[in-house]
């Protein structure tokens, strides 16, 4: 008897191909940046080139959002991120908030772990919702910006002649095939990237041979969402199994398979439903359940040495692939995303040199290295590579119920926002250097929240609503002092054609009668940036900092900027 | 107390594991028996050290199945 699966809860509209204006089998109109793939990263792209009013043209070879068990747990660093593109509402409604999780060795509970989470957050630390709901959200969002993204569907890349001064792509639709030329292209066609195979470059680093089964299910439970991870539970003896909550009833399930065992054989129905059955079993989930979804995942940390190749940049899967412990893979390609965005918009408005972009590639190739590091060593705990590893991991998870001091080895070391520590692109370190406290150059901002004041409104915000598609200052004050020195810098830089938004931010109500300002109703805000009356931040495009001093003077903030661009 | 931090644990538990892969199974055994001593040596304090091996042997008897 074959069991019954349960489709995924979601309908996913389709798309049909559309052929732009041709002239001899070549689009007429000229590109400045057209990306390959419209999954979480390419539309995440196209998306931000648009905040900064890039046109761009997007090439999906599908004809809707993706489907089956792939990304589900987006970030607070991603969020803040939608957020930035006008997404976040989406992800609000649908996601799934959660701060924490548990690990369980055998029936005793090993590890209570909680993400950071305080009350000066804006949103929350971690969103699970499923990948076509991330995929969709940002689709909406898309379509909703038609004026300057021009989504391709059903159209594949199927050969490129990439060019010092540009590139041609060849596609194929179902209607004919046809070239098309741009200046740039961002290559977010996914692990199998065939832009990155067609430039003759490859992936490097290390694939593990542990695999794991992922399950899909459907399951009405009240349970709460929280990671909940078990070692060698008694319901499966001698696996690791990790179960997460999804919208609309869905549950993940993955688990490790044992030594040995085939992987054809064990991702059939018939091997895994008895499995599933016995670990709700476990978990004392009575309700009754259907499969939806069955794959098989093997680890693997890899990435390109560089991310720019002449006018291609390489972005999200397609530049890396990151082990899925630590939910990683997703939220560090929209990070790509949000970086090479406003990078490629300040260089095609002729805004910056295209040196810019190499900060690109460093930044991201660094964090990466980073990523793949956390990465790695979660999936050395979750899938142990040898007999030591695995040696050890016993010896962790029997003795860390009496010995907390050893429970953070157990820990999943979820993604958290990474610091370009050494961007090439950060000023003014030694200005940096008098903090003691506060987000130093190439971090991303702590967030708090604050009361705004804007055209003559007050409302309650956080400082990261402050942000927008330009280089941000953020000027501390007392109130004293006037802002005509400020709104000098600010004409000057306008005059360049560079936009830089000023925002007082004040000890107290008085804002010293500027327009856009913002007081730290809390009292904290001061304090965690090491502010004085006087202090500046200087924020780039993509909330990262790009240089701070304690008493800011115009010409340093302008020479920073025109150094970060190298104009 | 240990001024061992959550990362530098980290750092040399992964040390250690890769150490021990490279030896070899083989002489995983020995290697173990050989860090214990030169612990017991370096900790320097024996009550300290007759806690760690209580602690070490404690629920082994429960925890000798699978995995
Ligand atoms: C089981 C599993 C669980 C995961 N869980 C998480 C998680 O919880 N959190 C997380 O952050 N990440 C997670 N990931 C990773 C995440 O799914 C990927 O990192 C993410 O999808 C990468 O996005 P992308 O846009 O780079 O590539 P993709 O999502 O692969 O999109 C690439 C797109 O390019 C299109 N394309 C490919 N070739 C061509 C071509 N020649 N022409 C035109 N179009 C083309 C494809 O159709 C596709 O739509 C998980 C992955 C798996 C497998």
């Amino acid at each position: 008897m074959t069991p019954e699966f349960a489709p995924y809860p979601f309908t996913a509209k389709r798309y049909a191909a559309a052929l732009p204006p041709l002239r001899n089998g070549i689009e007429e109109k000229h590109r400045p940046v057209v990306v390959v793939g419209g999954g979480p990263v390419g539309l995440t792209t196209a998306l931000g080139l648009a905040n900064h009013g890039v046109p761009v043209v997007l090439i999906e070879a599908d004809d809707s959002v993706c489907t089956g068990s792939r990304a589900i747990c987006i970030s607070r660093r991603s969020l803040e991120i939608m957020e930035r593109v006008g997404a976040v509402d989406g992800f609000k409604k649908i996601g799934l908030p959660w701060t924490g999780g548990r690990s369980y060795y055998r029936d005793a509970e090993v590890l209570h772990f909680k993400m950071p989470q305080d009350d000066n957050q804006k949103l929350p630390p971690m969103v699970n919702l499923a990948q076509y709901h991330i995929e969709q959200i940002l689709l909406d969002r898309a379509e909703e910006r038609a004026d300057l993204i021009d989504i391709r569907w059903q159209t594949k890349v199927t050969a490129i002649d990439a060019r010092d001064d540009g590139v041609r792509l060849t596609l194929s639709t179902p209607h004919c095939d046809y070239e098309i030329t741009a200046d740039w292209l961002v290559a977010a066609d996914g692990g199998r990237s065939f832009v990155r195979e067609s430039l003759g470059q490859q992936l490097q680093g290390t694939s593990y041979e542990g695999r794991y089964v992922i399950v899909d299910i459907l399951l009405d439970s009240a349970r709460p969402a929280e990671r909940l991870a078990y070692f060698d539970p008694p319901c499966n003896p001698g696996s690791t199994v990790l179960v997460h909550k999804q919208p609309d009833n869905v549950w993940r399930i993955d688990y490790q398979l044992q030594e040995g065992e085939d992987p054809e054989a064990a991702i059939r129905p018939e091997n895994v439903l008895p499995r599933v059955a016995s670990l709700l079993e476990m978990m004392g989930e009575t309700g009754a359940w259907k499969p939806i979804w069955i794959t098989l995942y093997k680890a693997n940390a890899l990435t390109l040495e560089r991310y720019r190749h002449g006018r291609v940049m390489f972005a999200g899967d397609a530049a890396h692939l990151v082990p899925i412990f630590g939910v990683r893979g997703a939220n560090s390609g929209i990070d790509d995303a949000d970086n090479v965005a406003w990078k490629l918009a300040y260089v095609t408005k002729g805004l910056a040199s295209e040196k810019l972009l190499d900060s690109y590639s460093s930044e991201r190739v660094a964090a990466a290295h980073e990523n793949l590091s956390y990465g790695t060593k979660s999936t050395e705990f979750m899938a142990p590579p040898s007999f030591a590893f695995e040696l050890m991991r016993k010896a962790v998870l029997s003795l860390a119920f009496k010995h907390p001091q050893i429970r953070a080895l157990i820990n999943p070391r979820q993604t958290s926002a990474i610091t370009y520590a050494d961007s090439p692109l950060n000023s003014a370190s030694e200005h940096s250097a008098a903090f003691a406290v506060g987000p130093v150059p190439g971090a991303v901002l702590p967030e708090c929240p604050l009361v705004i004041l804007r055209d003559g409104k007050t409302h309650g915000g956080h400082l990261t609503d402050l942000l927008s598609p330009c280089f941000v200052l953020l000027h501390f004050t007392d109130g004293s002092g006037s802002p005509t020195a400020w709104a000098a810098l600010e004409r000057n830089m306008l005059a360049t054609a560079i936009p830089l938004r000023i925002v007082t931010l004040a000890q107290s109500e008085n804002c010293g009668g500027a327009d856009y300002a913002a007081w730290d109703s809390t009292g904290r805000l001061f304090p965690m940036y090491g502010a004085v009356h006087g202090t500046v931040y200087l924020v780039r495009p993509d909330g990262h900092v790009l240089a701070r001093w304690q008493q800011g003077n115009p010409g340093e903030i302008e020479a920073a900027i025109r150094r970060a661009l190298h104009v | 107390m240990s001024t061992l931090s959550d990362s530098d644990l980290d750092a040399v538990y992964t040390d250690f594991c890769k150490t021990m892969t490279k030896v070899g199974e083989a002489d995983g055994q020995q290697f173990l028996a050989r860090f214990a001593l030169l612990a017991m040596a370096r900790i320097g304090d024996r009550e300290v050290i007759v806690d760690l091996i209580a602690a070490a042997a404690d629920d082994l008897a429960t925890t000798n199945g699978h995995l």
